[in-house]
């Protein structure tokens, strides 16, 4: 018989390597970076020195970084669509129906594409002549609402919606993944409870509202949760597509120009903090709402 | 409440696929129906071609004098309780039973009155605000048929209900359905493998195999008089003894019949369309072979193989020198204790060995 003492120690010993990895590459830097952003750090002889809160005060002024914060806030925009586009399109794969693993298949490769080549690929699409545009203007003249059969929108040039358009890219990226995750949920579903909503007379609508959403509210809340860090965290769509111009700088693309760009170490260090606050305010606010009422 | 009549129902799968084969049955207003067989046989399919969640390849399926084969489910005035419950976990037991009738747009005070209705038949009254999965399996099936009766519906179907509790709960649960079919009068019809639900609830019993109806009557003309060696050695826990052998003597009043090593069996059969050496197969059911003296006319020498005590009855396990088919032989708890290897000599009384042709048919039997 094992003593309790000999029992918590196996037990630990079962977790070190994950936490020694987790410890290692996640709270190590997340405390490092807590810390820096409380000092001024100086790259050159790696010195810090305690600032009292000075790199707050900056960012709480700065018209930049207010800018980069409201672009993020914009951007989660692109977490419902994404989220209803995702479970209304898991629902119709859901079918046992010749070919449906080929769509699910199809629907999930933009997420193993890689985020650079997808975006070069995106380019084309937004570009001036690009194939949006010629396919909208190949549209609206075929319907006799453009003179000329191509249009001339300057997708990732336009302030007013460049930003836009790069949540498009987000939103045909993520999809898949999405996808498979409430396709999970979906499946999780005994038949006989859906069997059973449509003896008590519920149509499709019904079925789908009353029974299919509620059962699947836990994946609901991964998925919005994921979804919004994502969203928040926009950055290398921006950096890919837009390169933070025309009204696309994020807050944490600000993160990444301060610390590598301007070597600010202390003030990028002080935006990731805000805007992991940000993603924690947004989590309680899930999770108060898809969470299982106690 | 209402008939269920089906006329010559088949169901394919595909074109080669078929699982239920040109299906006729007569349901009446009222009656507690039992569909019985084994897995595969096509029991299931057929109750859910009745409440309208497959479709009907062909036939006709009247409910009360209504053609419903192309009427949608839930507007056939049928409710169904499914074996894993199916209630809706996001809802209160109360919001699972009123949800037919909220979506049909009944007032909040009927729905009310009628789950509490539903609940105090069911006595579930103190658990309709909780949610599923604080209930245990028997709560579950009763919310489940409540959600049933606050339909209101002209016909029940029950599909293995019972199969996920566990042997006490079943026991319990199997009384209350008798007594609820007997409260409410409502025709039912219950699917199930488990031949003691069958035997216990049923007025009548459709035993179906291989997508067809074997045979249907009520639990004890099924018992005493099955009408081939299917529901012969399908009805009856132990099954029913069942041995090869050749016909001696066939005529209109005792037919005899010769097993392995010459054994000699009488039946009170009626076996004039058969001729001698025709092959045949005798049954009889364990508690029917008599423990006799080893001067009794007719007396086969055999020898105990196993013996097992149930405390009513006891199950010994005997092989006839010769025979190398175990039979079952039950008898009264009272019976002289028997042990492995004893040497007995039984008989098997002619009135109740039945034989059966070589398709498997029964012979009729001649009263005593």
């Amino acid at each position: 018989m094992q003593s309790a003492r000999n029992y918590t120690t196996t037990a630990y010993l079962f977790l070190a390597p994950a936490l020694i990895l987790m410890g290692i590459f996640t709270f190590w830097p997340v405390g490092y970076n807590t810390w820096l952003a409380f000092h001024d750090y100086a790259i050159a002889d790696g010195s810090a020195t305690w600032n009292s809160f000075a790199h707050f005060k900056y960012i709480y002024n700065e018209a930049l970084f207010h800018h980069a914060l409201k672009n993020s806030l914009l951007y989660l925009l692109v977490v419902p669509c994404i989220q209803l586009a995702a479970l209304v399109m898991a629902k119709l794969v859901n079918n046992r129906l010749p070919g449906m693993t080929f769509f699910r298949a199809t629907y999930y490769i933009p997420v193993i594409t890689a985020i650079s080549v997808a975006g070069v690929a995106w380019a084309f699409v937004y570009k001036y002549d690009g194939m949006l545009n010629g396919f909208l203007g190949w549209a609206g003249h075929a319907l006799g609402l453009l003179a000329s059969p191509q249009a001339h929108i300057d997708w990732l040039g336009d302030p007013g919606i460049a930003i836009y358009a790069v949540m498009g890219f987000t939103f045909w990226k993520g999809l898949g993944y999405y996808m498979v995750l409430y396709l999970a949920g979906l499946q999780a579903i005994p038949a006989e409870v859906e069997e059973a909503a449509i003896l008590d007379g519920a149509n499709v609508w019904e079925r789908f509202w009353r029974i299919t959403v509620p059962m699947v509210k836990p994946t609901i809340l991964l998925c919005t949760l994921l979804s919004t860090i994502g969203a928040m965290k926009a950055f290398q769509e921006v950096i890919v597509l837009s390169r933070g111009q025309a009204d696309t700088y994020t807050a944490l693309y600000y993160v990444y120009d301060q610390a590598f760009r301007n070597y600010n170490f202390g003030r990028a260090a002080a935006a990731g903090l805000v805007v992991t606050f940000f993603c924690m305010l947004l989590a309680i606010v899930q999770f108060r709402f898809f969470g299982e009422k106690r | 409440m209402a008939s269920v009549s089906l006329r010559n129902i088949r169901k394919n799968y595909t074109r080669d696929v078929t699982v239920i084969r040109d299906v006729s049955l007569d349901i009446d207003d009222g009656e507690f129906i039992v569909f019985v067989g084994p897995s595969g046989c096509g029991k299931s399919t057929m109750l859910r071609m009745i409440a309208g969640l497959e479709d009907i390849t062909g036939g006709e399926l009247y409910i009360g004098e209504t053609l419903a084969n192309d009427i949608h489910a839930s507007k056939r005035g049928i409710a169904m309780v499914f074996q894993s419950y199916a209630l809706y976990p996001h809802m209160s037991c109360a919001e699972n039973m009123g949800f037919a009738l909220k979506l049909a747009g009944t007032p909040k005070a009927e729905i009310d009155s009628r789950v509490q209705r539903a609940a105090e038949i069911l006595e579930i009254t103190h658990l309709l605000e909780r949610k599923p999965k604080a209930l245990s399996g028997g709560q579950r099936q009763r919310v489940a048929i409540g959600r049933a009766i606050v339909r209101n519906p002209k016909v029940f179907l029950f599909d293995e209900p019972l199969s996920n509790l566990d042997a006490a709960l079943r026991l319990n649960m199997r009384v209350e359905l008798s007594k609820l079919h007997q409260e409410l009068q409502t025709t039912m019809i219950y699917v199930t493998h488990d031949q003691v639900e069958a035997m216990t609830l049923a007025d009548r019993i459709v035993v179906f195999h291989a997508g067809l109806i074997q045979q249907v009557g009520s639990p004890l003309d099924l018992y005493e008089n099955p009408s081939n060696l299917f529901v012969a050695g399908f009805l009856g826990s132990p099954k029913m003894n069942l041995l090869a052998g050749v016909m001696l003597e066939c005529g209109d009043g005792l037919a005899s019949l010769s097993l392995q090593q010459g054994m000699i069996v009488s039946a009170r059969c009626n076996a004039s369309h058969l001729r001698v050496h025709d092959k045949v197969t005798m049954g009889i059911r364990p508690e029917h072979i008599r423990l006799v003296s080893a001067d009794t006319a007719g007396a086969l020498a055999a020898q105990v193989d196993l013996i097992e005590h149930l405390g009513d009855v006891v199950l010994a396990y005997i092989e006839i020198p010769g025979i190398h088919e175990v039979l079952c032989m039950k008898l009264p708890g009272s019976a002289p204790a028997l042990a492995y290897g004893d040497r007995i000599h039984i008989a098997f009384p002619p009135e109740h060995v039945l034989l059966f042709d070589h398709e498997g048919n029964a012979l009729p039997r001649l009263p005593a």
